[in-house]
């Protein structure tokens, strides 16, 4: 009895110390949650809002979110207006003491409108597309970011924090020489998505996309955009369909039917298919996915 | 009581303009119209002329507007504008952060959280109407009353705890003689514990309380409660599943003798709902609405309906349909009604679901 009225207040004490040296880090994606476990390695406890297999435009509120953020020393946001529920979220922790990082400084912003933005374009992002985290080369400004807002948070492991990103740089340009070798037979291709979410991937690896399932970003299949696109897809011989996991696949599987072209599932997080569970891995199943697509294509 | 009242406005005037005395530089709230435009036709209702013939009916229009004060407070304005005219559903400053024990201050007018539904905008309601209790017991708006609140959110492991008090300018009870002088204040409080069973299924209970000051015709101050849940599967954007109950009781007792001959009444009120989003853009599902009157708790009403709904494109452009059987009482007869309700959104507030 006696030595376990020593080992649990020991033991509460060591939990209590642990949980103290943790920065408390929360990420609205997992890509930012994947980048921020690297570069803060043990001093960090990450939790991201947005899993990689669900569709980060659509976040509800939740009270166990503010829960999430009430214990948190700094938020990493993905900006561009993508995770406009983040606000309502933090608003929600009543945590005063939270520092707030938008990873999207720094990022050379693709899809920016060049003039008014209204509803009749869709679900359009007036600051530009956002899903730039899909550029491996922005892995590097959001892991920047990432570093300077733990060091900021964690004056003390600062050094550490720098090492690690040092570490990540490089070891992600040597990544993507790798995936740019990998990615040859993708170079010039034209491809169909579902939603506008490829632009910087595409960018990135020489694709060209060619057109969208979705008639205006956010809007749903309609017979007449199918059609056209089906017509499109045969006159200049597309043979792949991308398509995030979350998505139905009924247009897209229709539309294949139509045209002989294989849908391929492209993750476009990490944690959104099996093996994608860090950010280098997200970009070898990407690559590998296509790449099969296209040598298996008739 | 009310001294208390206007120091405590003031304290939180204090805190929501800080006293350097600047003035906001630009305005730029977001601003948002929801409209809702319904066709109603009703059957086996006399009473009011309407019966066997459709009807349009431009419901309301709901203007918000919303946007931070300074880095520490926000302000929500909702005003409805309908066939009666202006009317403010809702205008409030919240103070968000920088307050002890992690507590969050509103006030101004705005729809009182006792249960969950009550301070819900209609236009989050894939069944549409108000349900009958809130409706019985404090008229056609439900609970909107001018106030204080103050909510904490408290922790518990990784769910959320949140207690919430206000003190509220006495509303107008359903049924009571408002010419008898009732004093001005009531309260209200909700304790509500949110749970994820996973990262698709989120749970939500409360326990809400209600008092308000005696008014002179009655022996004691009315008093009424409610308890809520509702559970809410999502495993994908496609596919979600909602159910939501919800019960109110009430206790009043009158000097004078009331209907049950005995001066006190209890009533209660309870509505029950199940949504199911089968499709991206269609859902579907029934109600169940009852409830007693406060005055007397012999005069029963009780609906039933099946409702869906068809979100054109995404929450700017939704249609709904119902159908409900609201069976009679012994002053009303038994009446159908079938509602289509054409809801539109221009600017960032949408409708979003329950």
């Amino acid at each position: 009895m006696k030595r376990l009225l020593v080992f649990v207040p020991t033991l509460l004490a060591l939990v209590a110390v642990s949980s103290a040296a943790a920065v408390n880090v929360v990420a609205s994606s997992s890509d930012l949650k994947a980048i921020a476990d690297y570069i803060g390695g043990n001093h960090v406890s990450v939790k991201s809002i947005v899993t990689g297999k669900d569709n980060p435009h659509f976040v509800e509120v939740l009270p166990s979110y503010m829960v999430m953020v009430s214990r948190a020393n700094i938020y990493f946001k993905l900006g561009l207006g993508l995770d406009f529920w983040a606000q309502p979220i933090i608003d929600g922790s009543r945590n005063n003491r939270l520092v707030v990082v938008d990873c999207s400084e720094g990022i050379e912003v693709l899809g920016k409108p060049s003039g008014p933005v209204n509803a009749s374009m869709g679900d359009v992002h007036p600051q530009g597309n956002p899903h730039y985290q899909l550029d491996p080369a922005n892995g590097l400004i959001m892991a920047r970011n990432i570093a300077k807002g733990l060091a900021q948070v964690d004056p003390v492991n600062a050094g550490s924090y720098e090492a690690a990103l040092k570490q990540f740089e490089t070891e992600l340009r040597s990544k993507i020489e790798t995936w740019k070798k990998e990615a040859e037979p993708l170079k010039g291709m034209e491809i169909v998505t579902y939603h506008e979410s490829w632009a910087y991937f595409c960018e990135a690896f020489g694709i060209k996309v060619a057109g969208f399932i979705e008639p205006k970003p956010g809007i749903e299949p309609t017979a007449g955009h199918t059609a056209e696109l089906i017509t499109l897809m045969k006159a200049r011989g597309i043979k792949v369909i991308g398509k995030e996991p979350f998505y139905s696949d009924r247009a897209p599987r229709s539309i294949a039917a139509a045209t002989g072209a294989k849908v391929v599932d492209l993750p476009p997080s990490v944690g959104g298919a099996e093996g994608a569970d860090t950010y280098f891995s997200l970009f070898d199943v990407l690559i590998s996915r296509l790449t099969s697509a296209v040598r298996k294509r008739p | 009581m009310r001294r208390y009242f206007l120091a405590s406005l003031a304290a939180f005037l204090a805190l929501v303009y800080p006293g350097s005395g600047k003035a906001q530089t630009t305005t730029n709230p977001n601003i948002s119209f929801i409209g809702d435009m319904r066709i109603i036709g009703n059957r086996g209702m006399p009473q009011d002329g309407s019966n066997g013939k459709l009807r349009l009916d431009f419901h309301e229009l709901e203007l918000a507007a919303g946007g931070y004060l300074n880095p520490y407070a926000r302000a929500d304005i909702t005003l409805s504008v309908s066939g009666g005219g202006i009317d403010i559903e809702e205008a409030y400053a919240t103070l968000l952060k920088g307050l002890p024990w992690n507590l969050q201050i509103k006030a101004g007018q705005y729809l009182v959280d006792f249960g969950k539904i009550n301070s819900q905008h209609a236009h989050k309601w894939s069944w549409m109407e108000r349900p009958l209790m809130f409706r019985q017991f404090f008229g056609e708006e439900g609970l909107k009353t001018p106030g204080l609140n103050a909510s904490t959110l408290i922790p518990v492991g990784a769910s959320a705890l949140t207690i919430s008090a206000n003190l509220l300018k006495r509303p107008p009870l359903v049924g009571e003689d408002q010419s008898a002088g009732a004093p001005n204040l009531a309260g209200s409080a909700r304790i509500s514990f949110f749970a994820t069973f996973s990262n698709h299924s989120s749970f939500e209970a409360g326990v809400s309380g209600f008092a308000a000051g005696r008014n002179p015709a009655e022996k004691k101050p009315p008093v009424m409660g409610d308890i809520d849940l509702k559970y809410k599967w999502r495993p994908d954007a496609y596919r979600s599943l909602t159910f939501v109950l919800e019960s109110l009781v009430s206790s009043r007792e009158y000097a004078n003798l009331g209907a049950s001959g005995t001066g006190k009444t209890t009533a209660s009120g309870t509505f029950m709902a199940i949504d199911y989003q089968f499709r991206r853009r269609y859902n579907a599902g029934f109600l169940l609405d009852y409830s007693q009157t406060p005055t007397d708790n012999k005069v029963r009403q009780t609906g039933f309906g099946f409702f869906a709904g068809f979100s054109v494109a995404e929450e700017t452009y939704r249609i709904q349909f119902l159908v409900r059987h609201d069976q009679g009482t012994a002053l009303v007869k038994s009446f159908e009604t079938i509602e289509v309700q054409l809801l539109w959104s221009l600017g960032p507030h949408k409708p979003h679901q329950f």
